[in-house]
C-alpha cells in the first residue's frame, strides 16, 4: 500500500471507495474500470488534477479491475505528484526520456494493464454527462491495442456510486456552505446604488479568499442577470452600474476541496415595486413547495411538480428552465435532475428515486415575458437525509435582498 | 448586423479571425470547421462558457464554412447569451420545452445546416491537442446523418492561426503580466518565514482579485513544491510550514479575458546554501539562453538546444539534472499551446512538429535543475520561467518586472 505525504482522501475512504467499485463492477458485469475523467480521479484514486492539462501529455488514466488492486497510470513528470498524494501502489509512468525506458503510449500502456488482468468488458466514460478528456483519437489507439476487449459505457455505475455521498463527503459539504454563507453574507454589505455587477463579484471573490476557499473558487463566474439582460441566463458579471429599481440575480458558488456549491440569490436596488415583489412571491411559493417535497423515496419529477403547484397558488407565470435542481459533488452538475416526468423522458434521463447521501439543489423560478425585471429564481443546497433534507443554504437569507 | 450588447470580441477582431479562418480552410482543403472546443469557441465568436457544463445539455458549437458566415449552435439555455457576445447573426437554440419550437437534438441541426452548406470536407478538432467536448456518441450521430463527408482533423489549421496573437490579443496579455506582476509582488511582500504553502497561495489569490483578475483567478491553482516534495511537480499548495532552510518553487498564473500566463519563480526561507545558489544561477543562465535564442525564424528545437549547450558549457553534469524534456511551450487561451521547445528527437518521439517561430507568438521559457544527490533532495527544483512575446526582432519580456533571481525570506 502506498504512503503519500498528502493524501486528498484517507486510507479508510480509499478503500470504501474501491470496494464499492468492485461490487459495482460485478453487478454491471465487467471486468473493469477505466477512468480519465478528472472528477473520477479525485473521486476513485484520489488524485487531484491542478493543472489545466488537457492534452494528451498530460494523460492520466486509474483502472479498476474486480478483483484485484487498481493501477494509476501518470505522465513521468506527475508521477512524484501521483505518489504523493494516492494510496495505490501500482503506479506507472509513460513517456519521458528514453532512459526511463517507459512505454511512450499512454494507450498501449492501458492495453497492457487490460490483458495482463484478463478484462474482457471494460467500463470507460462514453457516456454524455462526463468528461473523459480522452480524445477520440486516444480512445480508438486503446480499442485497437486491445481489439477483443469490449469497451462498454461506464458512467451509470459511476454515477450510481457518486450519487450518493458518504460522510466524510458530506463533511466538507457543510464546511463548504458554512464558508459560502460567511462570504455572501459578508459581500452582500458591498450592495448599494451605483456599484457594478463586476464590482460586486469582486467583494465575492474576496470574501471567498477570506474563507480559504482558493483552490479554484470559480472555474466560471459567479453568474449574474442584470439590467440590459434580464432573461440572459449562465452569462457572468458585467461592467453594469447596479441603479435604483433596478433588480439582480446571482448563481453559482465557489468549490472546496473539490466540492461544489450552487446557490441562488435576488437583489432589488431600492424599494421593490409591486411586480417586483409579486414576481418574488411566487418564485418562493413554488421553491418552499418544491423543498418540502424532497426526502427519500419520492422522485426527480415529484420536485418539480411540487415547485409548479406552489407557483400556481400565486398566479400563473412562465418558468425560466424546465428543471428546477439537480445533484452535485465533485461536478456542478450530477444526476438527479429535476424535470417533469414528460421532460426527463423526452430527454432520455431517468426519473431517479431521492436517497439519503444524495447532494442536491432545489431551483423554482419566474420569468417576466415583459423583461422588466430579472428572474426570481432562488436556489438552495441540500443533503438528503433518512427523513427529509438538511438545507445547507438554511444561514443565507431566503428572502429578497432589498438594497435601500 | 445585429449588434451584441456585451461583445466578448471587437467586431473589427471578429471579422478578423473568421476572414483568417476561411483563407486557411483554403489553404487546407476544407470546406468548412466544425467546432465544439470551448476555447475555439471563444476564440472565433467571443462567446465565454461561463459555467462548468460539459454534458450533453450544454453542448454549442460553430459552423465556419469557407465562405459566407458563422453559425452558431447552442443549447437553448445559454443561446441568449450567445446573442448577447457574439456578432453571429445566425444562433439557433436547440432543446427545450415543446413550445419553444426548438429542434430537440443539436446534432440535427449542425446535419442541416452542414448539409445546406454542401461541404464535402469537413475540419474538426479530432486530435489530441485540442479537449472538443463532445462526447463520440454525439460525433457519430453527427457523421451518420452526413455519410457523404470527409472528416478531417483541423488542428493544424487551429494551431496555425492561434498560434499567432493579434494585436488585441497582445494587447490583453501585456494588460494580465502587468496586474499580476503587481499581485505576485506584493505576496512576495507579505510572505513571512513560518507562513504556509496555502497561506502564500491565498495571498496570491486575493491580490490577483484586487487587481481585477476575477474572471477565474486561477483556473487550476497557483502550483507549488515545497518541503517534503521538493521533486515533485504539478501539485498544489499544502498546508507545509515554510520554515527557515526551506526552498518553495511557484507555477502558474491566472487568467485574464480568456488568456493564460505561466510564470515560475523560487523562494528561500532564510540564508540560501552554496547549493541553492548555484542550482538556482544555472537553471537562469540555461532559461535566459533560452529566451535569448528565441526570435523570428528560430525553430522549437534551438530554443531547447540554446538551454542545453548553456548546460554543457557551464558544467555537463548539469544535463543530467533536468526535470523536464522540455523547455517551453506556447499560451494562448490555453496553458500549453504549440510551439514545444524540445530536442529534435523528442518532438520526432512525442510527433510534434519542429516549428519555426514568427512574431506574435507568446511562448514561455523555463530550464530547471533537479537535487538528485544526496537521493532525498535537500533543496527543491530550481526553475524559473518567463513568458515572452516573440517581435519581429526578437522578443518582449513580459514577466520583466518580476525578478528573477532567488527570492530570499528573511
Amino acid at each position: 500500500m502506498g504512503k503519500p505525504n498528502f493524501p486528498n482522501i484517507p486510507l479508510e475512504e480509499y478503500h470504501q471507495r474501491i470496494n464499492k467499485a468492485k461490487n459495482l463492477l460485478k453487478k454491471y458485469k465487467m471486468d473493469a474500470l477505466v477512468v480519465y475523467d478528472p472528477e473520477n480521479l479525485r473521486y476513485y484514486a484520489g488524485f487531484n488534477k491542478v493543472g489545466m492539462g488537457v492534452e494528451r501529455r498530460w494523460r492520466i488514466g486509474f483502472v479498476i479491475p474486480k478483483d484485484r488492486d487498481p493501477v494509476f497510470i501518470a505522465p513521468y513528470v506527475m508521477e512524484k505528484s501521483t505518489v504523493n498524494q494516492v494510496w495505490t501502489d501500482d503506479i506507472r509512468g509513460w513517456a519521458g526520456p528514453p532512459h526511463l525506458n517507459y512505454t511512450q503510449d499512454h494507450e498501449k500502456l492501458c492495453a497492457d494493464i487490460l490483458k495482463e488482468i484478463k478484462a474482457k468488458v471494460v467500463g470507460i466514460e462514453l457516456g454524455q454527462s462526463m468528461n473523459s478528456f480522452l480524445s477520440y483519437i486516444e480512445f480508438q489507439r486503446i480499442k485497437k491495442y486491445a481489439p477483443r476487449i469490449k469497451f462498454v459505457d461506464a458512467c451509470d455505475m459511476i454515477w450510481d456510486q457518486r450519487m450518493i455521498k458518504s460522510k466524510f463527503e458530506q463533511d466538507i459539504i457543510r464546511e463548504l456552505h458554512k464558508k459560502l454563507n460567511r462570504a455572501l453574507n459578508n459581500s452582500r454589505k458591498v450592495l448599494r446604488e451605483g456599484i457594478t455587477e463586476k464590482e460586486y463579484e469582486q467583494a465575492m471573490y474576496y470574501e471567498f479568499v477570506k474563507e480559504g476557499m482558493v483552490e479554484g473558487a470559480f472555474i466560471s463566474r459567479m453568474l449574474m442577470s442584470g439590467p440590459g439582460r434580464y432573461d440572459v441566463v449562465i452569462m457572468g458579471a458585467t461592467d453594469t452600474k447596479l441603479k435604483k429599481g433596478d433588480t439582480l440575480w446571482i448563481d453559482g458558488g465557489p468549490r472546496y476541496r473539490n466540492y461544489w456549491s450552487d446557490i441562488q440569490r435576488n437583489i432589488c436596488i431600492g424599494k421593490p415595486t409591486e411586480k417586483v415583489q409579486r414576481f418574488w412571491d411566487a418564485a418562493l411559493s413554488g421553491q418552499l413547495e418544491a423543498l418540502s417535497a424532497v426526502k427519500p423515496g419520492n422522485r426527480a419529477s415529484d420536485i418539480w411538480d411540487a415547485g409548479q403547484t406552489g407557483v400556481k397558488k400565486i398566479g400563473d407565470f412562465v418558468p425560466p428552465s424546465t428543471r428546477c435542481g439537480h445533484g452535485m459533488g465533485l461536478n456542478s452538475h450530477e444526476p438527479p435532475i429535476f424535470h417533469s416526468a414528460d421532460i426527463l423522458k423526452r430527454l432520455g434521463e431517468k426519473n431517479r428515486e431521492l436517497q439519503p447521501g444524495m447532494y442536491i439543489t432545489v431551483e423554482v423560478g419566474v420569468k417576466d415575458p415583459a423583461g422588466e425585471l430579472t428572474l426570481m429564481w432562488p436556489e438552495d443546497n441540500l443533503l438528503v437525509t433518512e427523513n427529509g433534507y438538511e438545507n445547507l443554504s438554511k444561514d443565507l437569507p431566503m428572502e429578497l435582498w432589498i438594497v435601500e | 448586423m445585429r449588434k451584441p450588447k456585451f461583445p466578448g470580441i471587437p467586431f473589427e477582431e471578429y471579422k478578423l479571425r473568421t476572414n483568417r479562418a476561411q483563407e486557411l480552410m483554403g489553404k487546407y482543403g476544407f470546406d468548412a470547421l466544425l467546432l465544439f472546443g470551448i476555447d475555439n469557441i471563444r476564440y472565433y465568436t467571443g462567446h465565454i462558457k461561463a459555467s462548468y457544463g460539459f454534458s450533453r445539455r450544454w453542448r454549442r458549437g460553430v459552423v465556419i464554412p469557407r465562405k459566407g458566415n458563422p453559425v452558431f449552435v447552442s443549447n437553448n439555455i445559454t443561446a441568449k447569451n450567445a446573442m448577447m457576445t457574439t456578432w453571429i447573426e445566425d444562433v439557433r437554440p436547440w432543446g427545450g420545452p415543446k413550445q419553444f419550437g426548438y429542434e430537440k437534438d443539436h446534432e440535427t441541426y449542425f446535419i442541416q445546416i452542414l448539409k445546406d452548406m454542401g461541404p464535402k470536407r469537413i475540419g474538426v478538432e479530432l486530435d489530441d491537442t485540442i479537449q472538443n467536448e463532445i462526447s463520440g456518441g454525439e460525433f457519430a450521430r453527427i457523421k451518420k446523418g452526413l455519410r457523404k463527408v470527409e472528416w478531417v482533423d483541423a488542428s493544424d489549421l487551429l494551431w496555425d492561426q492561434r498560434m499567432i496573437k493579434t494585436k488585441y490579443e497582445q494587447g490583453i496579455i501585456r494588460d494580465l503580466h502587468k496586474r499580476f506582476t503587481r499581485a505576485l509582488l506584493k505576496a512576495k511582500g507579505q510572505l513571512k518565514i513560518g507562513m504556509t504553502e496555502m497561506e502564500f497561495h491565498g495571498l496570491i489569490f486575493e491580490n490577483s482579485v484586487h487587481e481585477g483578475i476575477h474572471e477565474d483567478p486561477m483556473a487550476g491553482r497557483m502550483m507549488m513544491t515545497g518541503p517534503g516534495r521538493y521533486t515533485t511537480y504539478i501539485m498544489g499548495p499544502t498546508d507545509t510550514v515554510l520554515k527557515e532552510g526551506s526552498t518553495l518553487w511557484i507555477d502558474g498564473g491566472p487568467r485574464h479575458k480568456g488568456y493564460f500566463m505561466d510564470i515560475q519563480r523560487n523562494v528561500c526561507f532564510g540564508k540560501p546554501t552554496e547549493k541553492m545558489k548555484e542550482h538556482y544561477r544555472v537553471a537562469l543562465e540555461a532559461t535566459l539562453a533560452c529566451a535569448s535564442a528565441v526570435k523570428p525564424g528560430a525553430m522549437s528545437s534551438d530554443v531547447w538546444d540554446a538551454g542545453e549547450n548553456a548546460l554543457k558549457r557551464i558544467d555537463p553534469k548539469y544535463l543530467l539534472k533536468r526535470p523536464s524534456e522540455v523547455v517551453g511551450h506556447g499560451m494562448g487561451l490555453y496553458t500549453h499551446e504549440p510551439p514545444f521547445f524540445m530536442s529534435k528527437e523528442s518532438l520526432e518521439r512525442l510527433g510534434e512538429a519542429d516549428r519555426e517561430l514568427k512574431p506574435g507568438m507568446y511562448v514561455a521559457v523555463e530550464v530547471g535543475i533537479v537535487d538528485t544527490e544526496p537521493a532525498e533532495p535537500e533543496v527543491v527544483t530550481m526553475w524559473p520561467e518567463e513568458n515572452l512575446l516573440v517581435t519581429e526582432k526578437g522578443h518582449e519580456v513580459l514577466t520583466k518586472d518580476v525578478p528573477n533571481d532567488l527570492w530570499v525570506i528573511k
